[in-house]
């Protein structure tokens, strides 16, 4: 239930706001940006990766390109590795990037993946910055690490705890059977130590 | 008891070779290696570099695989590449790091087949990937149930013993 297929299902979004005609159009570099979280269970204090891929798709190479991603709020989640700010000074065309960030959410509870903004230059003389959406994971539940350790954890520790507590049981009536066995061996061995000196 | 020690953060060693630019290169880097949680092994290096004149694109190479470094703020990269938790071997990544003529020069003898050890890296470091934690061998109760199986038998045997 808390598998994240649809989070690695991504669909790529592209939105191009500035569109201008048709013949300067395909002198455009245009990027498309996915972002991915790649986890099976997104567990609080645990890893959570993320990976962002940004394709050109455009006849020229996109320069200048930033990546933006402030979806993650410093009072829910820690950076362990990556930045979420970047910058690729050029993306050739036909080329693709691909950046990962690991970082960890400090609690649990439904958090909802928005997607990262990219900031370019389409052409050589363009002077307006071209703007991206990547791709939005969606919605995920992050469990708590207690809840998790219950359910996947080895669990060493309790059956240790449990087999102490079957102790009694088991050694208790073998104790007995031993003390009264062992009584039983030495009325035996003195008879019979009499018999032999009689 | 928890898994968690498996969650292992790889720091990286050492640096092997050098700057040439007079440039000094630190690398941290990390992997995700707990494979109950996350899907895929994911390597993420950040260099700082120390000086005047740093490059402005950085470029590696690993095991074959070119990537670009993305800027992460003055003086600073991030390289990060993903791989299968299946592919992904256990030990030290030997990462190379080049300029922009070093990435040039890389391109073109990778293009014409040739061996690229003829040009010489900026930096080079090692990025330790300790292996996966892909959950435990035996299931804890099955071996608890194979415990009480192996107690169980012995006290069968006595005691058949016992009454003969």
């Amino acid at each position: 239930m808390y598998s994240l297929k649809s989070f690695v299902i991504v669909a790529l979004i592209c939105t191009s706001l500035t569109v201008s005609s048709q013949n300067a159009d395909s002198q455009q570099a245009r990027l498309l940006v996915s972002k991915q979280v790649l986890n099976k269970l997104l567990v609080q204090d645990s890893d959570i990766l993320v990976k962002y891929t940004i394709y050109n798709v455009g006849s020229v190479p996109a320069t200048n390109v930033v990546l933006q991603d402030s979806g993650f709020p410093d009072e829910a989640f820690a950076t362990v590795k990556g930045n979420l700010n970047i910058r690729f000074n050029r993306i050739p065309s036909g080329a693709n990037v691909t950046h990962a960030v690991v970082i960890k959410p400090l609690t649990y509870g439904r958090f909802n993946f928005t997607a990262a903004v990219v900031q370019y230059k389409s052409s050589e003389g363009a002077e307006e910055p071209q703007f991206a959406i990547s791709s939005e994971p969606g919605e995920g539940y992050i469990i708590s690490y207690a809840e998790y350790d219950k359910k996947f954890s080895p669990h060493l520790l309790d059956w240790f705890v449990f087999a102490i507590m079957t102790l009694p049981a088991v050694v208790g009536p073998f104790m007995l059977w031993w003390v009264s066995k062992s009584k039983y061996e030495l009325i035996l061995k003195q008879k019979r130590e009499k018999v032999s000196k009689d | 008891m928890t898994p968690t020690h498996c969650i292992l953060v790889a720091l990286s060693l050492c640096a092997v070779a050098s700057s040439a630019a007079g440039c000094k290169y630190a690398v941290e880097s990390y992997t995700t290696s707990d494979a109950m949680i996350v899907n895929e092994a994911a390597f993420i290096a950040q260099v700082s570099a120390e000086c005047e004149d740093s490059p402005s694109n950085l470029y590696a190479e690993v095991e074959g695989r070119l990537l670009v470094a993305a800027n992460a703020g003055p003086n600073k990269y991030q390289v990060s590449w993903l791989d299968d938790f299946k592919k992904a071997r256990r030990g030290d990544y030997y990462v190379k790091f080049y300029d922009e003529a070093g990435y040039g020069q890389l391109r073109k003898l990778l293009r014409d087949g040739e061996s690229i050890s003829s040009v010489t890296p900026v930096h080079s470091a090692y990025v330790r990937y300790p292996g996966a934690y892909k959950g435990v061998w035996v299931n804890s109760e099955f071996l608890a149930a194979i415990v009480s199986m192996v107690v169980l038998y012995f006290a069968y045997t006595f005691k058949s013993k016992i009454v003969s």
